[in-house]
Order: C-alpha cells, then sequence, then structure tokens
C-alpha cells in the first residue's frame, strides 16, 4: 500500500518534521508527512478504545486537526509523537464520556454497545479468542484500558506512557499489571 | 498473557528504525479491520477539513459575526457619547482653559451680587481680549460716574484713580 510505503521511506525524526513544518512554504507537506508517519499507530490506539471504525475516524481526524492548529505551541520537551498520542487519548475519552452520556438513561451501558460492536462491525476479523480478549479488555475502567492497549498492542515505553498519561512509572506499572491480572481472568473463566 | 513470542519484541528495544516491523507485527495480531484505502486518503480529507475550516473564517469570521450583532447597540452608544460630548457646557471650556485673572474676574461678575445690571454682566462676559482696556475704563468710569456712589469724595475718586494706574490722557479725552 502507498501509505506503508511512504512509511517506510519517510520515517523523519522529530526535528526534521518541525524544520519542515516551522516554514511557511513547507508547512503543509510537513505535516502532510507528520499525518502519514502516525496516522496508523493512533487510529490503531484509537480504535482499540471505541471499537467501531466510524467512531475511530472521526476521531483520528480531530486530533490531527487539533494538531495542525496547536503546532506553535508544541513544546519540545517531549517527543512530537506522544504529544500526538496524547491529544488522541483525550479525544477519546471525551468521546468515551460523551456516549457514556448519552447511553445514561438506555437500557444498555457503554460497555455492552461497545462489545456489541465486537460482533457487529464488519470490521472486526478476530477470531475466539480475540474476542475474549477484546471482551475481557472492555470490561476494565477507561484508564486502565487505555494503560494495558498502550502497552500491549502500541508497545509503548512505561516512560512513554508516562509522558502521555501524566502518571508515574510506578503507577502504571501497578496498573498494567492489575488490568493484565483481570483480562487473564476473564479469558480463562470464560 | 503476551501476544505472540516470536514476534514480538520487548518494546524497550523498540528502535525508531524498526518502528515499520514493529507496525507489521501490530497489523498481524490486530483484531480490527481498517476499510481498503483509509490510510491514503486520510490525510486529504484532513486537509479538506482544515482548508474548509479556514474558508469559513476568511469569509464569516468569528468576530464579524460579532460585529454585525452588536453595530446597533454600539452605534447606539456612540451616538449617546457623541450627544453628552457636544452638549458640554461652553463654561466648562473657558473655566479649563482660562487663566486665572479670567477666571477669577469671570467668577467675581458671575457671583458678585453687587451687579445688578443684567446687560452689563452679558457684556463683559462676551468681551475679548482687545477689549480689555475699554473695560476697565468702563468699570473705572461707572464706578467715577455712578449716580450710587455712597458718599464717595472726589479726592476718594482720584485715589482709585491712582491705585488702579489707569491712563489718564485717556480719561482726558473722553
Amino acid at each position: 500500500m502507498l501509505t506503508n510505503q511512504l512509511t517506510a521511506m519517510a520515517e523523519m525524526s522529530d526535528q526534521q518534521l518541525l524544520d519542515l513544518l516551522s516554514k511557511q512554504e513547507t508547512h503543509r507537506y510537513g505535516f502532510d508527512l507528520l499525518m502519514r508517519q502516525f496516522q496508523e499507530r493512533i487510529y490503531r490506539h484509537v480504535r482499540h478504545l471505541v471499537i467501531y471504525h466510524d467512531d475511530a475516524d472521526d476521531i483520528v481526524q480531530n486530533t490531527f486537526i487539533k494538531v495542525w492548529n496547536n503546532l506553535s505551541s508544541f513544546r519540545e520537551d517531549s517527543k512530537l509523537y506522544t504529544w500526538i498520542y496524547r491529544i488522541a487519548t483525550n479525544e477519546a475519552l471525551s468521546h468515551l464520556k460523551s456516549k457514556r452520556l448519552r447511553m445514561f438513561l438506555s437500557l444498555t451501558g457503554l460497555e455492552s454497545k461497545l462489545e456489541q460492536g465486537l460482533f457487529d462491525d464488519n470490521f472486526f476479523s478476530g477470531d475466539e479468542i480475540q474476542v475474549k480478549l477484546q471482551q475481557a479488555i472492555l470490561k476494565l475502567p477507561d484508564k486502565q484500558r487505555i494503560v494495558f492497549n498502550m502497552r500491549y498492542y502500541n508497545e509503548l515505553s512505561y516512560d512513554e506512557m508516562s509522558d502521555v498519561l501524566g502518571t508515574s512509572v510506578g503507577a502504571l506499572k501497578a496498573s498494567y499489571h492489575i488490568a493484565a491480572k483481570k483480562v487473564e481472568e476473564f479469558v480463562t473463566t470464560h | 498473557m503476551k501476544k505472540n513470542q516470536n514476534s514480538r519484541k520487548h518494546p524497550d528495544q523498540v528502535k525508531q528504525p524498526a518502528q515499520e516491523a514493529s507496525n507489521e507485527i501490530a497489523r498481524q495480531s490486530e483484531p480490527f479491520i481498517v476499510p481498503d484505502g483509509y490510510f491514503d486518503e486520510l490525510p486529504q480529507r484532513v486537509m479538506a477539513r482544515i482548508d474548509l475550516k479556514q474558508r469559513e473564517i476568511e469569509v464569516n469570521p468569528k468576530y464579524s459575526i460579532l460585529l454585525r450583532r452588536a453595530w446597533i447597540p454600539l452605534a447606539v452608544a456612540a451616538s449617546v457619547a457623541l450627544f453628552f460630548f457636544i452638549r458640554q457646557p461652553s463654561n466648562l471650556a473657558i473655566k479649563t482653559d482660562a487663566s486665572d485673572s479670567i477666571a477669577a474676574t469671570y467668577h467675581s461678575i458671575e457671583y458678585d451680587p453687587t451687579y445688578a445690571d443684567e446687560a452689563l454682566l452679558i457684556q463683559e462676559a462676551s468681551v475679548t481680549e482687545n477689549d480689555e482696556a475699554q473695560i476697565d475704563f468702563k468699570s473705572m468710569s461707572n464706578a467715577l460716574n455712578s449716580t450710587d456712589t455712597n458718599g464717595i469724595t472726589t479726592e476718594e475718586k482720584i485715589q482709585y484713580l491712582l491705585d488702579e494706574n489707569y491712563d489718564t490722557d485717556l480719561i482726558t479725552e473722553l
């Protein structure tokens, strides 16, 4: 696929991207490269949280629009990826919160609705084990789910996770350990 | 619970150049299917939304919306302010601009109860600097010729003239 080729070819450093973004004549080009470099990882992170492709698509678009609007305020004390990751995480959490509020009076809760998406959504191809795993992850509280996904699927280091979530490494390790235990227990008992 | 141990690398060992390999591994274990061509089109879709928003701001910026809604009360407020500014009484200008002597004179004319002649008050209030000598003369003349002198003697009148340092030649001519 074109994007894979571009990603493989054009894996640029933060400094290279920021140099392009800082100039008027290369700003759009730099932003296009930034999106192509990070979009897949951001999308997968969001998709794991919200399950439905359409929701993930909205959140990812909103994330990059926020990145565009706030590039001037990006402080280079963190990596571009962790900064974008943080924006995406906040967008996803806001989405889940508003969806939860909208479903407050419905008979089914948000978790049930998300679980339903594992079966109804045409874009889920997991086998039985994958379904159980996703069901177990959906049972976790939102933030614990984020920690688990970041570690298990996105393979971020604890330092990077700490940078994104603003939580200490020790707390993240404890959170992941508890989450992994819960997931393991659910999969083995269901 | 771990993913496929054979292909999974420790997160701390994943280096930037190998990110693509990591992406490939993640894709293999991903249960979520992405529509074909999604990532190829996503950047253009995002830029299209950004451009659209930019055009909306240029054509119909928020401040112009606010201005359109606020122009009536702003116009009214400006009119009221202008009205009160124009209607400021002229004495204020005189009071702020006049020298101490003129201001003092004005106040003495305004509030001195001995000046019963309204016509004189109006005349002296509208006088210019060029007429100042004549005013003094007139005041002096009035003082000298007034029938209501309350028994002022001639010597007192002469003394008055001398005290005020009037040009006696002028008096002689008149």
